[in-house]
């Protein structure tokens, strides 16, 4: 008797702890079951990157959005930024798609091409697009249509230590005109890297970013890009169709530019090859490549430092690269209508006003650009500038991220660290072109 | 050999024992010291003193609990850990039961098939997680708990480490013990929860802290299978640090100072399990 | 005992029903989400599976011989054995030395567990920040220490010959403190009696370490071997914030090039191809850990 009791009591242990499994599920509810019950309202959901007060900033935006359509509600799905591609991938895979997504724009060709994204040509028709500038409407364009709300857009920028300079007696060039070339510009900063270097009895860098060595064709690539003449293939740096490298990035200017490249990060100890978090604010970089929020970043953070803005220095062809993140709509949505008329929001004047209060990311209609005031003050004018007279979007390409593995990160930090330049540039051209074939149309 | 030798032998041999402790401690201790000084720096402080290295390198020239403060109310940082122990709790808890009971039959049950189920177990072990990714989350949806909590600690409930390590530790306990066990009239699960159990504690402790630390430091799985931001783990929230535009330093110290507290408070408790001869006790004569 | 006849009737019964029961949690939890996903993942390698276009295309062995063909993939498994033949040889013996040190509660015993522990503990994401300054190729704190010997500083994660050893270091680091966990919950169950014994008949310390330590701890070796090895195997983390893979792929583990292949070029069905190749190698590997050492034991 008393051995059937105990054997019983070990049935029951295991069943209640079965049980303690199940129970979790049912005391949290998804947030699916609640709109299913009220039929008028419809829900989408908008996913995105954290990152610099963007929930803040969107939070606000949908708060407006809803209180003029009471009959759409928009929920959010964030990611941090470094797992945002694999996040979107694995959502793909599961089916469990946002029915917004904001999208690195130059990926919008990729997503297009492979049927991801529904197109927006009817909230952004062709005779809207003289209102942007060039170059995110380039990124957003696919076979002619348009897959993403192309309502921000942004540019690199150079910052600069104004103190370091002052030291060490250089000027730095003020307007687009007076920018300097490369060799100017290692000339000139390699003064004011020395100069501060003995002033601080430390390694001090001539020029840095968010990440070095540099790791994307946003940071990386225009340097390449300027050795040519503006037509030129490697002004071009890829194919039109976006899937051959071979006579693009291999020119002699090409070769030419990234032996350059390669000897600012080792014969001329220019660029550093490991990461230095906060080295410009920290005075230990003269020179910082950084987008414009950069700017406010600086301002509160280090109260310190002396900064200022400068043109980017350029081989033949002064460029500096563009695009943003732009809203796209999930082919798989089961909401087109309300994702549409929620994007058609995010792109208005309100919104982006609303938006740039939290966040300050450059809109992409130059129209209204000016009616936001940081945007007109201080740094943001050379930003403005670099983006409308300079601007160019990246190598564009269906395949994109590949070629961002393969090219920006992978042959570029081979160079960086100093790999054999000629060996490494058409290994990386055979393995890229060997996965974009599949793109070739 | 006379007295002086012995002597400088024994000295000798001190001083180099006495060298490899410090350069052990100093080894391991350091970059947990400079984590725990950079997080009470101003963000302008922490890269600042880095190159070279000096003692302003670990002890902040401005200290500032700012940082922590920040964590906890514009991070909201306190749900995150909340979160993250009743997730690691459950986990503990489930794996250790679930495990040696499968681990007890492994170990003392003669039965036909049991070497297989060994191996069904073992073989899991194999295919790296990163391959089940996308698999697992749809299995996860199709039982329908994905975006809840369950979702991210029942597939660590199973755990093959686990099991093979308390399988490990019962092989090795003599027969003897458990057919005394038997002869006093006790099933088998009775000495499985009062006799084996008891005498495999150091083993329950190892489980005990690798299950709590690998769900206190799990990042992919519980980052892909929750999307309620307000459902955020520690290590997904320091995740959200670090974005494109700017990387927030100063709260990322003080976060991951945070975070290993828990960890070290739960290792203390279980400490004393570890010392010699608690559960030596040999079979007598 | 009266009880015994009637306890040897119920025997096979008691003991095949207890162990249903018994391991019937951990059997259905393994189904669900080891088995299933991991058949599923065979089933997406025999496809040329597109995460973003969700279009499968039937293509039977094609990615396993592909795999086997690709010097990329070939060159993942060439660096991940590396790193495994470096990593796991150093965490048993470091492991197995710390455990030792720390076996007898002494005076500071305690206060040494916890600090060989810190690493365990401490986020890997400020692990491999902090590592990552201590190999800054110009001014981290190595170097500093290089320099002042008046040797030449190294750039430890930048250099091709240097990164993976590197990592090693860091790994080991990291890790060393669980074996020594391991290694001390098997030491505590040898009993001191033996070591007693010993004594009296005037073995030495290092006597006593190889006739009677390691051989009892022989389980609890086979199991950090195999724990580790595997471990050694599926390395990814550190990898993934330090290096990814470079520099000129010579930190390219097996992990990395299945994550690249499967959310960097959404080739999801060649990803799963070479993690069954994984699963198939690390399956080969505990066998051959398993039979070498039971061989050991009927040796003796």
């Amino acid at each position: 008797m008393v051995k059937i009791r105990k054997r019983t009591i070990g049935l029951f242990v295991t069943i209640t702890l079965l049980i303690f499994c199940v129970m979790p599920i049912f005391s949290q509810g998804s947030q699916e079951n609640r709109s299913e019950k009220d039929q008028s309202v419809v829900e989408i959901e908008f996913y995105f990157p954290e990152g610099f007060n963007r929930p803040l900033a969107f939070g606000k935006v949908i708060e407006k959005f809803e209180q003029a359509h009471p009959n759409i509600k928009v929920r959010t799905r964030i990611t941090p930024y470094t797992e945002f591609i694999t996040s979107l991938a694995i959502m793909w895979a599961a089916n469990d798609v946002s029915d917004v997504v904001l999208t690195n724009s130059p990926d919008i060709k990729q997503y297009a091409y492979e049927g991801a994204l529904l197109p927006l040509d009817d909230l952004f028709p062709k005779s809207d697009h003289q209102y942007y500038a060039p170059g995110i409407i380039e990124d957003v364009l696919w076979e002619g249509s348009v897959y993403g709300a192309p309502i921000w857009d942004s540019a690199v920028g150079l910052y600069y230590n104004v103190d370091m300079f002052n030291d060490a007696g250089i000027e730095a060039p003020k307007t687009l005109d007076e920018a300097w070339t490369f060799n100017q510009f290692v000339t000139n900063v390699t003064k004011v890297m020395k100069t501060a270097e003995k002033n601080q009895n430390q390694k001090v860098w001539g020029m840095a970013s968010v990440n070095n060595p540099l790791r994307e064709d946003y940071w990386n690539m225009w340097i390449i890009r300027s050795a040519g003449t503006e037509d030129s293939n490697t002004f071009k740096s890829i194919s039109d169709d976006g899937t051959k490298l071979k006579g693009y990035l291999d020119t002699p200017e090409a070769i030419e530019a990234l032996k350059f490249y390669q000897k600012l990060y080792n014969e001329y100890g220019f660029m550093p090859k490991a990461d230095i978090p906060d080295g410009f604010g920290t005075g230990q970089v003269a020179t910082y490549l950084g987008p414009i929020s950069s700017g406010w970043t600086f301002t509160n953070n280090f109260p310190n430092l002396n900064w200022d803005v400068m043109p980017l220095p350029y081989f033949v062809t002064p460029i500096t690269h563009t695009g943003s993140f732009a809203p796209s709509i999930a082919a798989r949505t089961k909401n087109p209508e309300a994702a549409k008329t929620f994007v058609k929001y995010l792109s208005s004047a309100e919104a982006l006003i609303t938006y740039a209060q939290y966040n300050e990311s450059l809109p992409g209609r130059i129209d209204i650009r000016n009616q936001i005031p940081e945007f007109s003050e201080g740094h943001s004018i050379m930003f403005q500038e670099l983006n409308e007279k300079w601007g160019r979007s990246r190598p564009m390409s269906p395949g994109h991220t590949i070629y961002q593995n393969i090219i920006s990160r992978d042959m570029m930090l081979d160079i960086a660290y100093g790999a054999d330049v000629e060996r490494t540039v058409s290994d990386a051209i055979n393995a890229a072109e060997s996965q974009l074939r599949r793109y070739v149309r | 050999m006379n007295t002086f030798t012995i002597l400088l032998k024994r000295g000798m041999r001190n001083i180099i024992i006495a060298l490899s402790l410090l350069f052990v401690v100093l080894a391991f201790s350091i970059p947990y010291l400079w984590m725990i000084g950079s997080s009470f720096k101003p963000r302008a402080e922490i890269f600042q003193y880095i190159f070279p290295f000096t003692w302003r390198t670990f002890v902040p020239v401005s200290p500032t609990f700012h940082n922590f403060v920040e964590l906890f109310t514009t991070f909201k940082f306190g749900s995150s850990i909340f979160l993250s122990l009743y997730i690691a709790f459950l986990t503990v808890v489930f794996s250790i039961v679930v495990c040696s009971m499968i681990a007890f039959v492994l170990a003392k049950l003669q039965f036909k098939g049991r070497t297989l189920l060994f191996f069904y177990i073992l073989a899991t072990l194999m295919v790296p997680f990163e391959a089940r990714i996308v698999p697992l989350y749809l299995v996860i949806r199709s039982l329908g708990v994905d975006n809840t909590i369950a979702a991210i600690y029942l597939p660590w409930i199973a755990d093959a480490f686990v099991i093979f390590l308390f399988r490990q530790h019962l092989c090795e306990i003599p027969k003897d013990f458990y057919d005394a066990g038997l002869i006093e009239g006790c099933t088998h699960f009775r000495v499985y929860r009062s006799l084996m159990l008891p005498m495999i504690t150091p083993a329950i402790v190892s489980a005990i802290l690798i299950k709590f630390i690998w769900s206190w430091d799990s990042f992919i799985w519980p980052l892909v299978v929750i999307r309620n931001p307000r459902l955020q783990v520690i290590t997904v929230a320091i995740s959200n640090l670090f974005s494109d535009q700017d990387i927030l330093w100063n709260i990322v110290f003080s976060a991951a100072f945070v975070t290993t507290i828990p960890v070290l408070v739960v290792f203390f408790m279980l400490q004393k399990y570890y010392i010699a001869g608690v559960t030596s006790s040999g079979i007598k004569g | 005992m009266k009880n015994l006849n009637c306890f040897q009737d119920k025997t096979k019964r008691s003991v095949y029903l207890h162990a249903i029961f018994m391991s019937l949690p951990a059997f259905i939890a393994i189904l669900i989400f080891n088995y299933i996903p991991i058949l599923q993942a065979i089933r997406y390698s025999f496809y040329d599976y597109n995460i973003i276009s969700g279009r499968m295309r039937w293509v039977g062995l094609a990615n396993y011989t592909d795999a086997l063909k690709d010097p990329f993939v070939l060159n993942s498994f060439w660096v991940t054995v590396k790193y495994f033949l470096m990593n796991v040889p150093l965490l048993l013996l470091f492991g197995l030395i710390l455990s030792l040190a720390v076996e007898k509660p002494r005076f500071g015993t305690g206060f040494l567990r916890s600090i060989i522990l810190l690493p365990v503990v401490t986020s890997l994401v400020v692990a491999t920040t902090i590592w990552g300054f201590m190999y800054h190729p110009s001014n981290g704190l190595f170097n500093s220490i290089l320099q002042t010997l008046k040797l030449p500083p190294q750039g430890f994660l930048t250099t091709e010959k240097l990164a993976l050893p590197s990592l090693v270091v860091l790994g080991v680091w990291k890790d060393v403190g669980l074996v020594m966990l391991f290694f001390l919950s098997g030491l505590t169950a040898i009993p001191y009696e033996l070591h007693e014994v010993a004594m009296l008949d005037g073995a030495s310390y290092f006597k006593r370490l190889i006739h009677i330590t390691l051989p009892m701890l022989r389980g609890t070796i086979i199991f950090i071997l195999i724990f580790t090895s595997i471990g050694a195997f599926r390395v990814f983390t550190p990898v993934y914030m330090t290096t990814k893979g470079g520099p000129l792929r010579s930190t390219q583990v097996i992990v990395m090039s299945i994550y690249d292949n499967a959310f960097r070029y959404n080739q999801m069905g060649f990803a799963s191809a070479i993690s069954i190749l994984v699963a198939l190698i690390l399956i080969g590997l505990s066998v051959i850990q398993f039979l070498s050492v039971r061989e050991r034991k009927s040796k003796n």
